[in-house]
């Protein structure tokens, strides 16, 4: 089991290299980009699925322990902090010539797995969503 | 064991709305509803339900050419217990950053059931 601080930690390592990603790219210098986007993009990658792969796990085991969701809901902040800096970059790369068109389809993959993730957070947490779903079982 | 799948009148006309959106899916969506009670336990779990288990799981087109990702999203109850999945929800994956409005979707298609 994954602990939570570890979440953290992981996931704001990945928000500073998607963010700083971001500044490049908002750069004037098209060359600069071109060339160190690529090994940002190789390192966000693999740091990426490791924090989705941990936060995931959290998740998950909190959906074993947990009585009211509440952890849920503190993985909320994280995991929408991520995917809107994924946004932001996404936002960035969309309308860039080629080579940065290389690297959307990964970005627009991970954003649909945290933004269901992030989803995923905002619902199991909602208190009067859990009270109609505990009303709904109780009819069944 | 033999799991039934009740659907609720409100998730039916859910479906319904989707399919006239996507009408060349209707049997596959038809397979996919019924086929929960093969696999209850398939999907992500929502954490804090203790006896039965809320569950999302997506679900692709591919009458149309859509991914699990850019497909739809079902939600159901699964009561052990009862042997039973009672289908809550479906709707399309919607822009990202959307979470609120689908929040609210689900709020309202829970109220109506």
């Amino acid at each position: 089991m994954e602990h939570p601080t570890r979440v953290n930690h992981i996931n704001q390592e990945l928000i500073d290299i998607l963010s700083g990603a971001t500044a490049l790219l908002c750069s004037r210098s098209f060359y600069a980009a071109a060339f160190r986007i690529p090994f940002i993009v190789l390192r966000s990658r693999r740091i990426e699925q490791q924090a989705l792969a941990i936060t995931r796990d959290v998740f998950d085991t909190c959906s074993y322990v947990c009585d009211t969701g509440a952890c849920a809901g503190n993985l909320y902040t994280v995991v929408k902090s991520t995917r809107d800096n994924l946004m932001r970059l996404d936002e960035k790369l969309t309308g860039l010539p080629f080579p940065f068109t290389l690297y959307r389809s990964w970005v627009d993959k991970s954003l649909t797995e945290w933004d269901d993730l992030a989803e995923d957070c905002l619902i199991s947490s909602d208190k009067d969503i859990r009270a109609e779903l505990n009303r709904i079982a109780a009819l069944c | 064991m033999t799991i039934s799948v009740n659907r609720p009148p409100s998730f039916a006309r859910q479906v319904k709305q989707i399919l006239k959106q996507f009408p060349r899916s209707a049997a596959h969506l038809d397979a996919v509803i019924s086929g929960l009670a093969a696999d209850p336990g398939q999907g992500d779990r929502y954490p804090g339900f203790g006896a039965f288990e809320v569950r999302k799981v997506r679900v692709g087109l591919p009458e149309y050419r859509l991914g699990q990702g850019k497909g739809l999203r079902l939600i159901f109850l699964y009561l052990p217990a009862k042997e039973r999945i009672v289908p809550l929800v479906c709707y399309l994956k919607r822009d990202f950053g959307s979470e609120q409005a689908v929040r609210n979707l689900i709020y309202a298609a829970l109220r109506q059931i």
